[in-house]
């Protein structure tokens, strides 16, 4: 009870240290609203976003598209890491791609991703997915090859089958490394739905910070997007770690 | 952790910042604009322009090929910005000069930004509705139940699409929008995807002509008028030095000047900048052609004059829509004087 | 892989093993073991004995069917079929304990029948009667991390035995322990195949730990492994630690140091640059 309660002191006591070092950039810096709004501003700003309804109606869609993106993605990243991580031809034969494919920067590739997927909710989740699968895919297959070889023979010695070798052996040993890679993953699903949202959407968080920048030139109203995101991605983060501490009890 | 601790790291932390924002050089952080005050040496100054080097912007080119901005004191260095941060950059005094569209101008004076438009480059309002020969209805009131591609729900194109539509009765429910945020609008009307797109008049027509496909325009400036782009810039730096600014945009009114009697002259002076010039000189040159008849108005383009009845009527435009809530008076946006008087020789 | 042989016959007390010119070769071109001949009887205690990389551990996992044989031939039981590994007939302990870190010590001692998907109730039943008979019972929900060295060492022991294997394959499973708690653990390994009776091949290090537990001492030549010498325990049981110094004890563990002395000097001399 007690660990709770100064773990929430704690944020609390961070947040308002940050609060107060961004007044003091404003302040010192002399940044005028538009450039770089002081915290205060941002919140009354956001506080009339919530109050009028637009902050949740474009939140609510980029919450979907994480969800899925991260869902679809991660499932994806987990088999491919699993099938990278026994086989080594496997290793040899996919790597290449995916690492060109990560290599690649998706804010190119994702206007193309959105006209060949209809430029509708699948496209913007597929573009998230893409963003989400190479650290949770790497992970896994990392997570796989450094399963206990002595645990894996003793398994086939009491003629554990391949599969019951993957799923009682490897994919729980390699846990611990799998979400290391989904606690990355899923703070890239933030930014994954924002880039997809930028090639081509019509609502959600990333569609806000251009209306809020180019459009209305609210610069607090961007920062209000901004700081939802990041509230979301923390959220997000919190959730695997909880998960996190449920499987993995060893 | 005891609270002593807590506290000194609180300290530290601060002390850290504090140090972090005074150390930051000096372009970082807001001063009052200082213009050198040039006896034989020229004032150096700073023009943004938006998204790319293009060969519309032939004019300050020229200007600076051909010493026009020398002759009026002044070094002209252009850079290039994303759109929405010109405006703030001339307001911040950051950079002397920029060009913006009018109602960006408006739209960011209400919302406290500091920026004067001083002078109009484009008596034409450039955005149009464009859509295949014959498709393109000739009252606003025909858009209704069409399909209409845009860059996005913002800018000039947005505003101009929801003016047109106020005139012929209709809101934006009454047509479907469909948004290229890559601003690839014109292949959504080659491929069908829309009926019609909201474009710039210098641009999408010849680009669809070029593949092969005659197209039909609906412009705004008789039905519903509105201001076109123009140079701005931020009020310390208008308050610091008028004659500066004048200068400028006298300067830049006779590079235009130049550049409608010769449009060739306009293109050789934009190639070593612009890439797509030297690629394709004969595109450069429609282009430049038909963004110099954007520059003209019904009675020559006017030195860069600003039209006080088009930005009072286009004001109250904006503020039907809903783009700007009128708590900032139209002439707090404007400085009409600067154009207004006789261009130098040249 | 159900169990193929019928255990509730006694006329069956083990398997008997016989290994005919085993060699085995692995790829890269060593060679483990060359020419090993041995007969095991049903329900005997056999304790292996030889110098490090003498190929000791390679023989059990052909034993187990883990490893094929390179040349030769393994044949265990009356109807001599080649080892196939987790068909129920051999249960195997190592020297780690080889515990599944994230499952509990009862869900560790019954894998082998949940991987057979044995019904959870007949798990639990036969799991708990397995950690009863090694003295766990009060573990079963604990992890492994939660147990000592040697109460770790007793679950893999438990668990080697779940499925009543007839031949029991142990590999140096007391060498991690110290000393004392070794003695003991001799002393109950004894207890356990007294009670059921098995064939027992234990590979060890120690020759106090092969003479109180086996009928006969087989020692290996260095690598390439081969049978070196037989020594014949014949002592009564149950045994007791005491007997090594008893005339009958050392005589046996004198001869037994004789038949290592012959394969691999190198190891009783003091260190030499080698």
């Amino acid at each position: 009870m007690g660990g709770i309660v100064s773990r929430i002191g704690a944020a609390l006591l961070s947040f308002a240290v940050f609060g107060a070092f961004w007044k003091l950039v404003t302040v010192v810096g002399g940044y005028p609203d538009y450039i770089l709004p002081a915290p205060e501003v941002v919140a009354e700003r956001g506080l009339r976003a919530i109050v009028s309804g637009i902050l949740w109606q474009h939140t609510a869609v980029t919450l979907v598209e994480i969800v899925l993106g991260f869902a679809v993605g991660a499932v994806a990243a987990i088999a491919t890491g699993v099938a990278l991580g026994k086989s080594l031809l496997i290793e040899r034969v996919l790597s290449p791609y995916i690492v060109a494919a990560q290599a690649v920067p998706i804010l190119a590739l994702a206007p193309l991703l959105d006209i060949w997927f209809g430029g509708g909710l699948l496209a913007r989740v597929l573009i998230c997915a893409l963003i989400v699968f190479f650290p949770i895919a790497i992970a896994t297959m990392v997570g796989i090859r450094s399963t206990d070889p002595l645990l894996a023979e003793m398994l086939r010695s009491l003629g554990a089958t391949p599969r019951q070798l993957t799923t009682r052996l490897e994919i729980p040993s390699a846990l611990p490394v799998i979400f290391g890679g989904l606690r990355v993953g899923v703070t890239l699903a933030v930014i994954g739905a924002v880039v997809a949202e930028w090639a081509g959407a019509s609502s959600g968080l990333g569609v806000l910070i251009n209306i809020a920048n180019q459009g209305l030139f609210d610069t607090p109203l961007m920062f209000v997007a901004l700081t939802t995101l990041a509230v979301i991605g923390l959220a997000f983060y919190g959730l695997v770690v909880l998960v996190e501490r449920r499987l993995i009890t060893h | 952790m005891s609270a002593r601790r807590i506290i000194l790291a609180i300290i530290a932390v601060v002390v850290i910042a504090a140090l972090i924002v005074f150390l930051l050089p000096p372009p970082f952080r807001s001063r009052p604009v200082e213009l050198p005050s040039a006896s034989d040496r020229l004032t150096k100054v700073t023009l943004l322009l938006g998204f790319r080097p293009d060969v519309q912007f032939a004019p300050f080119y020229l200007a600076q090929q051909k010493g026009y901005y020398a002759d009026a004191g002044l070094d002209v260095s252009i850079e290039f910005k994303q759109s929405p941060d010109v405006i703030r950059l001339v307001a911040d005094g950051q950079a002397q000069f920029g060009v913006a569209d009018a109602t960006d101008v408006m739209i960011s004076r209400t919302s406290g930004i500091p920026v004067k438009y001083v002078s109009t480059l484009y008596q034409r309002f450039p955005v149009a509705i464009i859509g295949r020969a014959g498709a393109v209805p000739t009252d606003p009131a025909g858009l209704k139940g069409k399909k209409i591609g845009t860059p996005g729900k913002f800018g000039s194109s947005w505003a101009a699409l929801l003016a047109l539509l106020r005139v012929g009765g209709l809101t934006a429910d009454d047509v479907t929008i469909r948004e290229y945020p890559q601003f690839n609008q014109a292949d959504g009307l080659a491929n069908g995807d829309v009926d019609l797109i909201t474009g710039f008049r210098n641009n999408e027509p010849l680009r669809l002509k070029g593949r092969g496909i005659a197209v039909d325009q609906l412009t705004i400036d008789q039905i519903a008028p509105l201001p076109g782009p123009g140079i701005i810039t931020g009020d310390t730096t208008l308050s610091a030095d008028a004659g500066l600014v004048q200068r400028f945009v006298q300067a830049t009114a006779r590079a235009q000047a130049a550049v409608i009697a010769d449009p060739q002259a306009g293109v050789s002076a934009a190639e070593g900048s612009v890439p797509t010039v030297r690629e394709d000189p004969a595109t450069a040159l429609s282009v430049l052609r038909a963004t110099a008849e954007l520059w003209n108005g019904e009675s020559g383009f006017g030195n860069g004059r600003i039209d006080l009845d088009r930005w009072r009527s286009g004001y109250q435009t904006m503020r039907t829509l809903g783009f700007i809530d009128g708590s900032v008076p139209v002439e707090a946006m404007i400085a009409p004087d600067i154009a207004a008087a006789a261009p130098s020789d040249g | 892989m159900a169990t193929t042989f019928d255990r509730s016959d006694p006329a069956t007390p083990g398997l008997a093993v016989r290994i005919e010119g085993l060699g085995v070769t692995f790829p890269g071109g060593t060679q483990a073991i060359s020419d090993f001949t041995l007969g095991v009887e049903p329900g005997s205690f056999t304790a292996i004995i030889g110098p490090n990389g003498c190929g000791k551990s390679t023989l059990l996992r052909v034993l187990a069917g883990l490893l094929p044989p390179t040349k030769g031939r393994v044949r265990l039981g009356d109807a001599g079929m080649e080892p196939h590994a987790g068909d129920g007939r051999v249960g195997l302990a190592f020297q780690q304990p080889r515990l599944v870190p994230w499952l509990s010590t009862l869900d560790n001692v019954v894998l082998p029948l949940s991987l057979d998907r044995v019904a959870a109730a007949e798990r639990g039943a036969r799991g708990r009667e397995a950690l009863e008979r090694v003295g766990l019972s009060g573990s079963a929900e604990r992890r492994p991390r939660e147990l000592s060295g040697g109460m770790q060492q007793r679950a893999a022991l438990a668990r080697a035995l779940i499925s009543d294997p007839p031949l029991l394959l142990l590999d140096e499973p007391f060498s991690a322990l110290d000393a004392l708690t070794r003695e003991g653990f001799d002393l109950e390994l004894q207890r356990l195949w007294l009670d059921r009776p098995r064939t027992v091949i234990l590979v060890t290090h120690s020759v106090g730990e092969a003479i109180a537990l086996a009928d006969r001492i087989v020692t290996m030549t260095a690598r390439p492994g081969r049978v070196a010498r037989l020594v014949a325990v014949d002592l009564p049981r149950p045994r007791r630690i005491e007997l090594l110094g008893e005339r009958r004890g050392a005589e046996i563990e004198a001869e037994v140091r004789r038949a290592l002395a012959e394969v691999h000097p190198p190891e009783l001399s003091p260190w030499v640059a080698s």
